[in-house]
């Protein structure tokens, strides 16, 4: 097993075989690949203490390589965690004395049509290099979270991701036409023969590994929906009387199909934070291929907004927002860091009826935790059913509060009817709250992975098992 | 900073008196190293990632590893030119600073000004056959392949000495460091021809300065068939390609100043 040295050396001498020079071992590079952008794991990081260290990183180069490698796992009996951009914050990939998989060196993109308006590529291209690839050629993935900038392809999809723009768009799970991917038994999963706009061929079982968290196996390469790129933008911010005066205008929005590319309610605390101005703010970007159908929306919207309240600022805090909006490292150097203070965010979702529930209890019993100094939140992400609210937290630089925070924040999510992530995923951060809101239908996705993972080899130890 | 704890903001904010005496040392406190705290905005930009896959040889692992920095980073500063903090990672490889010294080999406007160790020769030459000024900045290439920062009272007096001259930098190096015009810019005003045609390699130095540079060899006759934007002469060259760095010259690369007619 993975605990004793000798499988390990020679397991090692495997991938190196395999790799030849693309893979490391070295204490300094284990380091690195254990941290992640878990803010609990980064805060550990940053005060000397240890982390679960993997056994090994390697990069292979194709989904073959992918398939010997996790062959290789099985037959040592080494668990292993396929790792893309490191920029997820759940505790994903930390796996102790895994091989970590790291798919960065398959990054191409392997066919794009603009006639069928799609794109393959594999899971290691950064997102921000197939959004450029697909900008030149006039079209755009805009799939755009705030990790834009490092996140890669296969994280996106196995942490079941969103972005500034799914109001419109959808999430990472309605871009994805299919999927390949290595089993955790290291067989690998072909596209279907045909790529089509959908298939009443069964459960789809690639979509298993949407959200999976590397738990069921490696992604590999994805097709994926692509847009013309907008040519008609329409932005404006709206100051209304309450954060739930807001949410009502834009449940109407949503219904009336006068649906935004971006939408972000900042409540008073939040828009204080970000733009001085302590008022419940909606940021709007309304972009469409047609004039007529931009002026159309713009239209309602303005009627919806005006009748609950909403006064316009014009379009000075949207540009802001797109300046700033993958910066997360500006106010953690100028300020988070240096009063020995921590930042988190919590992302949740809950149907319109619930909603100000959710958004008043969480602000009052989160923010009331001992060590807990500001809870911020803005609904970043609108549904016809209901809201995404994204809350910012800033507390004592210390474990101990992390925790009570989460513990806090997790019973007033599940006691409010709301969920406990709506899309960064659940890792080990989540994962014993996970239970409490899937019910027995988490005991049959553990049957599931025991099926597809009877070694269970692929990133053990998460809330799967 | 004023406006990040302005009354509006700490409104928000739970304050509690061991809270306010933090605010209070707040000017005295500084991060030194933002890197550590970023999920790695930069990343898409790094040849050496790009290259390798390997977050080691990126800013994250650079930023946590000094001497593999110095060893492995290739200076490029792309990375600066993403951070939205502006850290200068690369100049914090190495505590010896760089130590610039300018020395005037002939007088003459307008001034080459050259970066010993990189591209005397090119430069001498021009200088030559344009009757042109020639300078040499001492040290200056340290921070570039050692990643020593600049020492500061050293580059202001140099920038400060070619100070309303006309004076060219023929490396995107000293272009980058001093605030130079860079020749390649004025190659038609120097009455300098480029004769080629294919792909560009934008100086990883001077992106911002993409537009002015290919409009400037295009007037200088270059036939431009593509832009690369990607690559690093120091990380992973494309032999297709023509640099404008003197030092794609001294690693077998095209270099635009074996291109000039």
């Amino acid at each position: 097993m993975g605990g004793e040295p000798v499988p390990e050396r020679e397991f090692l001498r495997r991938v190196e075989e395999l790799l030849k020079g693309r893979v490391a071992s070295d204490p300094d590079t284990l380091r690195l690949y254990s941290r992640y952008y878990w803010l609990l794991a980064l805060l550990t990081e940053l005060r000397g203490e240890p982390l679960p260290k993997p056994l090994a990183v390697a990069w292979p180069e194709s989904a073959e390589e992918v398939a010997v490698l996790v062959r290789l796992c099985n037959e040592y009996g080494i668990p292993f965690a396929p790792y893309a951009g490191g920029s997820g914050v759940i505790g994903g990939t930390i796996c102790e004395k895994c091989l970590v998989i790291g798919v960065k060196r398959m990054n191409r993109v392997l066919t794009f049509s603009e006639e069928d308006a799609l794109v393959v590529a594999e899971a290691g291209v950064l997102l921000r290099r197939l959004e450029e690839f697909l900008n030149e050629r006039g079209f755009t993935l805009r799939h755009i979270p705030q990790s834009y900038p490092e996140a890669a392809l296969g994280g996106l999809i196995a942490t079941m991701s969103t972005g500034q723009f799914s109001t419109k768009y959808g999430g990472i799970e309605e871009l994805v036409l299919d999927l390949e991917f290595v089993a955790p038994d290291g067989v690998l999963v072909p596209m279907r023969r045909n790529l089509v706009p959908r298939a009443a061929t069964g459960p789809d079982l690639k979509r298993l590994l949407i959200g999976s968290e590397g738990q069921l196996g490696v992604i590999t390469k994805a097709a994926l929906k692509v847009f013309p790129l907008p040519q008609h933008v329409w932005k404006e911010a709206y100051a209304f009387p309450s954060f739930e005066a807001g949410l009502k205008a834009m449940r109407e929005v949503m219904l009336s199909w006068a649906t935004p590319a971006v939408a972000r309610l900042y409540d008073r605390d939040d828009s204080a934070a970000r733009f001085h101005d302590p008022r419940d703010i909606l940021l709007l970007i309304v972009e469409e291929s047609s004039e007529e159908l931009l002026r159309a929306k713009v239209s309602v919207i303005e009627k919806l907004a005006a009748k609950h309240g909403g006064v316009k600022l014009g379009g000075e805090y949207v540009e802001k927002w797109l300046k700033t909006r993958f910066d997360v490292i500006s106010e953690l150097k100028k300020l988070v860091v240096p009063l020995g203070l921590w930042f988190d965010t919590i992302e949740t979702a809950a149907t319109w009826s619930k909603l100000p529930a959710v958004y008043s209890e969480f602000k009052r019993r989160v923010k009331a935790v001992k060590g807990v100094y500001a809870v911020l939140a803005h609904a970043s992400h609108f549904y016809t059913t209901g809201a995404c609210i994204y809350f910012t937290l800033t507390y004592e630089a210390s474990e101990e509060v992390y925790w009570r925070m989460w513990r806090e924040a997790m019973r007033t999510l599940i006691e409010t009817g709301a969920t406990i992530s709506h899309h960064h995923g659940v890792g080990l951060l989540r994962k014993d709250w996970v239970a409490e809101e899937l019910g027995s239908a988490l005991d049959y996705l553990k049957r599931v992975k025991r099926a597809l993972d009877p070694g269970n080899v692929s990133n053990p130890g998460k809330w799967l098992g | 900073m004023i406006a990040l704890v302005s009354l509006t903001v700490l409104k928000a904010v739970k304050l509690t008196p061991k809270l306010v005496a933090r605010f209070a040392l707040l000017p005295l406190r500084k991060v030194r190293n933002p890197c550590l705290y970023c999920p790695g905005i930069c990343l898409a930009s790094c040849p050496t990632f790009l290259d390798s896959g390997n977050m080691m040889l990126s800013p994250l692992g650079y930023s946590r590893h000094l001497e593999l920095g110095k060893e492995k980073c290739a200076k490029c500063w792309r990375c600066v030119q993403e951070c939205p903090a502006r850290h200068q990672l690369p100049e914090t490889y190495s505590r010896e600073k760089a130590r610039l010294e300018l020395r005037v080999l002939r007088e003459g406007s307008p001034l080459l000004v050259a970066v010993e160790g990189l591209d005397e020769s090119y430069a001498s030459s021009l200088s030559s056959r344009l009757g042109a000024g020639l300078a040499v900045v001492k040290a200056l290439d340290q921070r570039y392949t050692e990643g020593r920062p600049l020492e500061g009272s050293s580059a202001r007096a140099v920038v400060k000495a070619l100070s309303g001259r006309e004076a060219y930098s023929v490396s995107p190096e000293a272009a980058h460091a001093l605030g130079l015009r860079f020749l390649p810019t004025a190659f038609t005003t120097l009455g300098l021809k480029v004769k080629y045609e294919g792909v560009v390699h934008i100086p990883c130095l001077l992106r911002s300065a993409e537009p002015e540079i290919l409009n400037a060899l295009r007037a200088a006759g270059a036939m431009i068939t593509g832009v690369d934007r990607d690559s690093c002469l120091k990380a992973k060259p494309r032999l297709d390609a023509l640099y404008l760095c003197p030092r794609a010259g001294k690693l077998g690369l095209k270099s635009v100043y074996d291109f000039l007619q």
